[in-house]
């Protein structure tokens, strides 16, 4: 934590803000303050306004009213290049890479160092700027990495290091952890101190409490586009925010485990492979539990899933549904059988960006949705109006695009086109990443739910307390095999991490290949 | 036990209350309005309003204009009716994401085929438009499939099939020369008065095509998968789509829509020829962007597709109309193109961010 | 790891196997080429090589003939003209030439063919611009050419033998200033004007060669007709018939049509049977496509101005044979045709077809093979040495 911070003059200031996007009051005379060298946290829920008053910050859009003030200068950013060279850097929650590109390249792009007089790119200066920035985080990435031949996480951290590259002084970061396993956090909160010791100010978007409290020194809660009030975390705790973002108490964020598990396994997997991907994997599934399926990024875990569903193909192994051997060779078959897959990725691998919302949830089910070949709008928006309702998605016309909704939004339109179908298999992947504290909650307890009518759940996840919160046992992968299984009192964050990283290998019934 | 889908709810709870008469109209035409072709039809009253002017003439006892005579606008429609139809199929590949640069050679190669068949049949009509279409509709095979399974980049597939195609037909017409001498009702069939209009087989045949295309395309399962696809074909798949099938059934279509043209292209000119539809392809492609298709995929309407013909149809023939030499009009068609295709994307993209 | 050096070898060996590939293909080019035999086979009616040169080197003598592209149906007479007198000679013909009218890309097969070096090469060069320095460089190889249809008369082509494109532009106006006078005699005596558009390739160096021959014919000799419009075709039936229409729509009196190239006719054709002024518009289209002939049957178009492609041919290759066997020189450039000297140029001229004697030209090339001047059938027997 830093220190004297009182002391100093707010660095940026932002007062009375105010935005509307057609009819939708994004930000109501919102008023903020950051000091240098500070970490301040900034939450609150979905459509809450927190993207919309980072985005006012970093110059993509511009206030309807109200002041930004920058190191005691009133400004107006009608660029990101603004606020750019103002001395302002975002790390966006949407990753903006260019993946054909090497991270080098896209770290600094639009600022490349040049050679002096010939304007060539400098590429030793490249490697070695690239290189420090990555250092700082921790990383050791070739810089000359393509960005598609990186996962996930490592973008996420790609995208930070741009940031960091800026030698700016207020950095702004929205959702940054999300794609990140544990010790990229560790490293990343160890840059962000530093950073803030040396004056720069942090603004740190979240929805994990746990990581406002470790991190932050204020934090500011935003409810329904106003501020509702900034407190220093020293004088705070988790519940208070809480209250404070939902502007109710919220009892539980998992519901009671089940009980609704039933003894014949609907989802026999046995000796599943996939080349390098995942060897050997074997599990059941029973209809009425939630299966939590934990390990790091690159364990093979959403390799599994996608694998079941028949999204890649398997080199070897079986799977028995309803006690019956079934081929599953694409999607389309895993859906015909009631085997769904969630995938982790809403933007690339979920949403079709262009199609309005009502477009998006019959996807999966375009045929229960006609006659003769022929849509039935009625059926179409009778599916979206009971979904809207039933997962609470905050929309005013489902015939707007998809892409107009917020993140937390579109997951849950995301879940809304798999639940119009009939689903006896459920595999989620990452299902709630991105969604902040009380949408997490809805979801856990819409699978909680779905469990005791009687489906089987796979739930993979990178966010242990939702593993271990939402789970009634937890199978844990390793490098492509399954380590181990935990359940009842074992299920612990240790033991998972023990298996996860390969210390330890549990016992697991189905080890190899019953 | 799977879980069941939930009871219907009450859906007229969620509906807002039956609105009365006047607002009914009003949201009538809001919609009307919002459509992406507003803006195609806006244009072509605009450029037909200006050749109007350009082409007035003075005597007396004639049309006010020489472009807005009904001789004039009769004859426009049997040509543009053959572009419109190889349009409808262009449209479907390009919704799906794809390119295909064969059309203009299938078009010739179907026109060989079915003047070999009518005089080898003695003018039997059914046979002649089956072994015409069926040109088509094995090219689009062979593409669909190349496309597909073999994942080959559109362009150079289709471009692929073009050469194979047109190479085909002059091979045929090096050796045996150009078809022509067609059985009379072959001919008459081409030409026939329908509804008004010399040849109007073929312009009633395009609307069809159009109408059908449109209504299926905007209410038709395998149809609206196509701009599933198109938006993002990943997720397509993953939800279940059949993205192989679906794409190759687009090929299959423009090739055999391309072909239907291509017989009716014989008969008109009285020729089956290796050298017809050279070009098709491009100003096809260009015809679905100015009515609102996108080359990235995943939107565009059969009837934008239509206006998109027309447009250039009207341009094309209003320039010689004017007077404006061969070459200047060729540079006057490209400035419009421009401009047309500028016009939309700006109206476009300031009604999507609105 | 394993796989990965999998993948190391596999990329050795077919690196491996393409550098023996291309070591193989570059033994075989500096490899003698096969003793050289007089090859009786000859072309007759046999198929033309499609273009490309994908074909060995002829290692007989041989004539290569480039049209300007291989998809038209008029170089088939050509072709003809060409098989026939290769095979009275004994030698090999050969027809190539771009797919489409693309002068650039005949340029390269002209390269090709220059490669082969042939006894002769026959031409039509697409742009005389472009193809010059190509016909120039063949001349400096030892191979000599001669232009057909199409001339380039500032390059070192021996000679050029096809129709005066001039020449026919006038006859076709003549036909139609007939025409129009046949339909409307009475006016016609008073005086009154008529007006025709012509269809056409603007830019194409022989179709605009026949359009001057159909404007200053009329200028000097029919100055009641006014030419209102040349419009571009674009060589295609359907873009001809768009244009062809608008013009209509222009000038709803219009008296005639001319196409002046072999396509042309069609479009016209179309925008008459559309408009439904079959009959009130007379028609000279050009050339005897078997198209073109069904719509004079028809009585669509009156009449067309057909060439003599196949006169072309033949006395090209004749004359190259000569030539190569010592028995015809070069022309000298003195303007006077010596004995045994190549005529610098010759007019094959053209002939009308019309409804009376269109039976004659259903073949490409038996009307032309009939009508064929003495003389010329004599340039074989003298190339022969006979």
């Amino acid at each position: 934590m830093t220190s004297n911070t009182s002391e100093r003059d707010p660095i940026l200031v932002v007062d009375g803000a105010s935005k509307s996007f057609g009819g939708v009051r994004a930000l109501r005379s919102v008023s903020f303050s950051a000091l240098p060298g500070e970490i301040h946290a900034l939450v609150g829920e979905n459509g809450a306004g927190k993207s919309t008053l980072m985005k006012i910050l970093a110059g993509n859009i511009t206030a309807d009213q109200g002041s930004i003030t920058f190191e005691g200068r009133t400004v107006q950013f009608s660029h990101p290049r603004d606020a750019q060279a103002a001395g302002i850097a975002i790390v966006h929650q949407e990753l903006s890479l260019a993946p054909n590109m090497s991270i080098a390249e896209n770290v600094f792009v639009g600022r490349e160092p040049t050679i002096r007089l010939l304007g060539f790119v400098n590429r030793r200066e490249l490697y070695q700027r690239t290189t420090a920035a990555l250092d700082q985080l921790g990383l050791r990435l070739d810089p000359w990495t393509k960005v598609s031949d990186i996962d996930v996480a490592m973008r996420q951290m790609v995208e930070i290091a741009r940031a960091i590259s800026f030698d700016c002084r207020v950095l702004i970061l929205d959702e940054p952890t999300s794609a990140l396993a544990d010790q990229e956090i560790e490293a990343l909160f160890a840059v962000l101190r530093r950073l803030a010791e040396r004056g720069v100010a942090i603004i740190y978007i979240s929805h994990k409490l746990n990581e406002v409290f470790a991190l932050a020194d204020r934090v500011t809660v935003l409810r329904d586009g106003q501020w509702v009030g900034s407190k220093l975390v020293s004088e705070t705790d988790p519940d208070e925010v809480i209250r404070m973002m939902v502007g109710r108490n919220l009892e539980q964020l998992f519901p009671a485990k089940g009980s609704a598990r039933v003894p014949e396994p609907i989802l026999e997997v046995r000796g599943l492979s996939r080349g390098k991907a995942f060897t050997d994997v074997s599990f059941d599934l029973h209809p009425g539990e939630i299966v939590g399926l934990a390990g790091l990024v690159g364990a093979g875990r959403t390799e599994v899933a996608r694998a079941i569903f028949g999204a890649d193909p398997i080199t070897g192994g079986t799977i028995k549904l309803e006690g019956r051997p079934a081929r599953i060779a694409n999607p389309q078959q895993a859906i015909e059988r009631g085997v769904l897959y969630l995938p982790e990725d809403r933007k690339l691998h979920g949403l079709f960006p262009d199609m309005s919302i009502r477009a998006n949830i019959v996807a999966a089910t375009l045929g229960d949705h006609s006659k003769v070949g022929m849509l039935l709008p009625s059926a179409q928006q009778a599916t979206t109006d009971r979904m809207v309702e039933r997962l609470d998605i905050k929309v005013a016309n489902t015939s707007a695009s998809v892409s107009s909704l917020s993140g937390g939004n579109q997951q849950k339109a995301m879940f809304g086109k798999w639940l119009a179908a009939t689903v006896k298999v459920f595999l989620v992947d990452e299902p709630t990443r991105g969604i902040d504290v009380s949408a997490k909650a809805e979801v856990h307890a819409l699978l909680r739910d779905l469990a005791d009518q009687g489906v089987a759940i796979l739930l993979v996840s990178s966010e242990l307390p939702e593993v271990i919160g939402a789970s009634d046992r937890v199978l844990v992968m390793h490098e492509g095999q399954i380590a181990g299984e935990v359940s009842g009192a074992e299920m612990t964050e240790e033991n998972i991490m023990r298996l996860a990283t390969g210390q330890t290998r549990g016992t697991h019934t189905h080890a190899r290949g019953a | 036990m799977p879980a069941e889908r939930e009871p219907e709810p009450n859906a007229a709870a969620d509906q807002e209350p039956a609105p009365s008469r006047q607002p009914r109209v009003g949201a009538a035409l809001k919609t009307v309005l919002r459509q992406r072709e507003i803006i195609t039809v806006a244009i072509i009253i605009v450029t037909a309003f200006v050749f109007h002017l350009l082409t007035m003439s003075s005597e007396p006892g004639r049309w006010p204009s020489v472009f807005v005579q009904t001789s004039n606008l009769k004859s426009m429609l049997a040509p543009l009716a053959m572009t419109a139809i190889v349009a409808v199929g262009m449209l479907l590949v390009l919704i799906c994401g794809g390119f295909d640069l064969s059309v203009g050679a299938v078009v010739a190669l179907a026109g060989l085929v079915a003047g070999l068949t009518v005089k080898a049949t003695g003018g039997n009509l059914f046979l002649t438009f089956a072994a015409g279409i069926s040109v088509g509709v094995i090219v689009g095979l062979i593409n669909g499939i190349v496309v597909t399974k073999f994942s080959v980049n559109p362009l150079i597939a289709t471009l692929g099939m073009m050469s194979v195609a047109r190479g085909l037909a002059l091979a045929y017409v090096q050796k045996y020369g150009v078809v022509s001498g067609f059985p009379r009702n072959f001919l008459d069939f081409a030409w026939e008065t329908h509804i008004w209009i010399k040849g109007g087989a073929i312009v009633l045949i395009a609307i069809a095509i159009a109408a059908l295309g449109d209504v299926l395309l905007r209410n038709s399962r395998w149809l609206r998968q196509l701009y599933y696809i198109g938006g993002n074909q990943d997720a397509a798949r993953l939800s279940g789509i059949n993205v192989n099938l679906v794409r190759a059934s687009t090929y299959v279509v423009c090739g055999a829509l391309a072909a239907l043209v291509g017989v009716f292209y014989a008969a008109r000119y009285s020729e089956a020829s290796a050298e017809a539809g050279v070009g098709m392809e491009l100003q096809v492609i260009a015809a679905c962007v100015i009515g609102g298709a996108s080359l990235a995929g995943g939107q565009g309407t059969a009837l934008g597709a239509v206006l998109g013909c027309t447009l250039m149809s009207i341009i094309s023939n209003g320039l010689q109309t004017w007077g404006v030499k061969p070459a200047w009009q060729q540079v006057a068609l490209g400035v419009v193109l421009i401009v047309a295709v500028t016009i939309d994307m700006f109206i476009a993209r300031r009604r999507s961010a609105r | 790891m394993e796989s990965d050096m999998r993948l190391r070898l596999g990329h050795v060996i077919l690196a491996v196997t393409l550098v023996a590939l291309i070591a193989a293909m570059i033994c075989c080019a500096g490899c003698p080429k096969r003793p050289e035999t007089v090859n009786v086979e000859g072309g007759g009616a046999g198929p033309a090589t499609p273009s490309g040169g994908e074909g060995a080197a002829p290692s007989s003598e041989s004539y290569v003939f480039i049209g300007i592209s291989t998809g038209a149906e008029y170089w088939r007479a050509a072709d003809a003209g060409l098989m026939d007198a290769c095979e009275a000679l004994g030698v090999t013909g050969d027809f190539r030439g771009p797919t489409t009218q693309d002068a650039q890309e005949q340029a390269e097969i002209m390269a090709q063919v220059i490669g082969m070096k042939p006894a002769g090469i026959l031409i039509a060069p697409g742009r005389p611009d472009t193809l010059t320095p190509y016909i120039n460089d063949a001349v400096e190889q030892g191979v000599p050419v001669i232009c057909l249809d199409t001339d380039a008369p500032e390059s070192d082509r021996i000679a050029y033998f096809g129709t005066d494109n001039y020449q026919a532009g006038r006859t076709g106006a003549s036909i139609l200033a007939r025409l129009i006078q046949e339909v409307h005699p009475d006016d016609w005596a008073a005086g009154k004007t008529f007006k025709v558009a012509i269809s056409s390739r603007p830019g194409q160096w022989n179709l605009d060669e026949r359009v001057r021959g159909y404007e200053e014919y009329f200028s000097e000799e029919a100055p009641q007709i006014e030419v209102v419009q040349v419009f571009d075709d674009e060589t295609l039936a359907n873009r001809g018939e768009e244009k062809a229409s608008a013009v209509l729509s222009a000038h709803p009196d219009l008296a005639g049509f001319a196409g002046v190239n072999a396509v042309s006719g069609l479009g016209i054709a179309a925008a008459l049977k559309n408009a439904d002024a079959v009959g009130k518009v007379q028609v000279v289209a050009m050339d005897g496509d078997e198209g073109i002939l069904e719509l004079i049957d028809e009585g669509v178009i009156q009449a067309s101005v057909a060439q003599r492609q196949y006169w072309m041919s033949y006395l090209g290759a004749a004359y190259l044979y000569g030539l190569k066997h010592g028995v015809f020189t070069a022309p000298d450039g003195d303007g006077v045709d010596a004995e045994g000297e190549i005529p610098a140029e010759i007019d094959t001229t053209t002939v009308e077809v019309n409804k009376d004697n269109l039976d004659a030209f259903r073949t490409p090339s038996q009307g032309a093979k009939e009508t064929m001047p003495e003389e010329f059938k004599a340039v074989i027997d003298q190339a022969k040495g006979a």
